[in-house]
């Protein structure tokens, strides 16, 4: 399995690559959505975690940008927001699943498996 | 003041003024001349058909000379346009005094306007301060919480027995954190009134319920009795979420406060001019009375229990104030240290054509 994380967040990059790589699973990072248009044109993924930034154009287009570029792979959408709203809204534009930062360890696991699933069915 | 001493004061206001007897000022005055002029005219034709002499220089000096009272009506076009111009001058001021408070309404809209859309402005921005503040501060946690499960789960390499002790508290410690920046976020949203409220209708104790399997390992843990005395059947309207809320605090308090083999009471008075009287009450140590005072502020804390670990984050009751305010309700608090707390607050109940409608559907 390959999943790429876009999150700006350095730390929690780092952490989500070393828990994914802990349980096998082959990982890369990115800083941004823009950033990492290189690397979806020219590889497939089957997750791409995406981390929501604040409500407004710019992470309803990250949503966007990572669907028309990788189209067969399986959104997540992470954020720190307490509000649904972004969530359903993400929902909406193609994403796959949502996790609230922070989360738990198997939480993150179990939705990343379950979204390979349902990719896969 | 009397309608006629108002007219007098006015009008000698007018004569005072400087203003009164300019002609290019003051039409009133020409207006006044004019309408006085008929009267010399008229006095002078009637001496003239009453004495039958044409109508003549020479007449008209006669008529002076024979009836000095037509000097007197020769002055009624001054009269009438000292009188006019006074009036005009009156109405003059009037209207200058209106259309200066107009202005000054004006003004003043003009500024409310501008302030509500400053407030309107700030609110957004407000919310949007929340948002972030909300937002910048769990996204460090994120990495906390991540690495020290990593840790704790043996993810990073072996770990000795006080490595996962020692990450266990600070998974404790950031789930804390977690709840206190959300109580603090609920806590500032519920205050500006961002959250819609919704209106159900659902039976007290269920929200109970909902809050009682939460407690229940902690409750069983410190073998307090947990009595939910509330009458069968009875219903609220109001957000139910918000209302598990309510007890969630309560109850969660009443834990705390509770000792070893301590009792929680939950009881309610059938509705009573639409709404319903909730107690919430436990035999625990009680709050004192210098503690009591400021109990529903925002950060209020009194160190009650004197558990460490059983602290919150003060913002439990101001919580649930703001919610039972949010239902046009009022919550108080009687307590007697040692011998426990008596929390009342009251609900919205049911409209009684709706109960009364399922109570007849379940038939």
């Amino acid at each position: 399995m390959k999943v790429l994380v876009i999150d700006d967040d350095t730390d929690a990059r780092t952490m989500v690559r070393h828990l994914l790589e802990s349980e096998g699973v082959e990982t890369e990072e990115a800083e941004s959505a823009t950033l990492a248009a290189p690397l979806l044109k020219e590889k497939t993924y089957d997750v791409v975690l995406l981390d929501l930034q604040m409500p407004g154009v710019s992470w309803m287009d990250a949503v966007r940008t990572v669907r028309s570029l990788a189209p067969d792979s399986a959104v997540v959408v992470l954020s720190a927001h307490a509000d649904w709203d972004v969530f359903f809204d993400a929902v909406k534009e193609g994403a796959r699943d949502v996790v609230m930062k922070p989360f738990r360890a198997a939480e993150l696991l179990r939705v990343i498996r379950h979204a390979t699933e349902t990719a896969a069915g | 003041m009397s309608p006629t001493h108002t007219i007098v004061r006015e009008f000698l206001k007018a004569v005072k003024d400087p203003n009164t007897y300019l002609p290019w000022k003051n039409l009133h005055l020409i207006f006044g001349f004019l309408w006085g002029l008929p009267i010399p005219i008229f006095a002078l034709a009637i001496h003239c058909a009453v004495e039958k002499t044409p109508p003549s220089a020479a007449t008209v000096i006669r008529c002076f000379q024979d009836l000095p009272l037509h000097y007197f009506f020769l002055a009624h076009p001054f009269l009438f346009a000292f009188l006019f111009g006074a009036m005009g001058t009156v109405r003059h001021s009037k209207d200058r005094e209106i259309r200066e408070l107009l202005q000054e309404r004006e003004e003043k809209v003009r500024q409310l306007a501008a302030a509500n859309q400053l407030l309107r402005e700030m609110d957004g921005v407000r919310n949007d301060f929340l948002a972030n503040v909300s937002h910048d501060l769990k996204t460090p946690l994120v990495s906390i919480s991540g690495y020290a499960e990593m840790i704790q789960t043996g993810r990073l390499g072996v770990i000795t027995l006080k490595q996962r002790d020692a990450s266990t508290v600070i998974l404790r410690n950031v789930e804390a954190l977690l709840g206190m920046i959300n109580d603090l976020l609920d806590l500032a949203r519920l205050r500006c009134r961002k959250v819609p409220m919704k209106k159900e209708t659902f039976l007290l104790e269920s929200a109970v319920e909902d809050c009682r399997a939460e407690f229940e390992p902690r409750i069983r843990e410190k073998g307090i009795a947990f009595l939910s005395l509330l009458p069968p059947g009875l219903e609220v309207r109001g957000d139910r979420r918000k209302i598990v809320r309510i007890f969630d605090n309560l109850i969660s308090n009443a834990t705390k406060f509770c000792g070893e083999g301590g009792m929680i009471r939950i009881t309610a008075d059938p509705p009573r001019d639409g709404r319903i009287r909730v107690r919430v009450s436990d035999n625990g140590c009680g709050i004192p009375e210098h503690l009591r005072h400021g109990l529903f502020e925002r950060f209020w804390r009194g160190d009650i229990s004197g558990n460490q670990r059983e602290k919150g984050t003060g913002l439990g009751l101001s919580i649930a104030r703001e919610i039972v305010e949010m239902h046009e309700g009022t919550i108080e608090v009687e307590s007697r240290v040692g011998e426990g707390s008596d929390f009342r607050f009251d609900l919205p109940a049911a409209e009684p054509a709706a109960v009364e409608q399922r109570k007849g559907m379940a038939v």
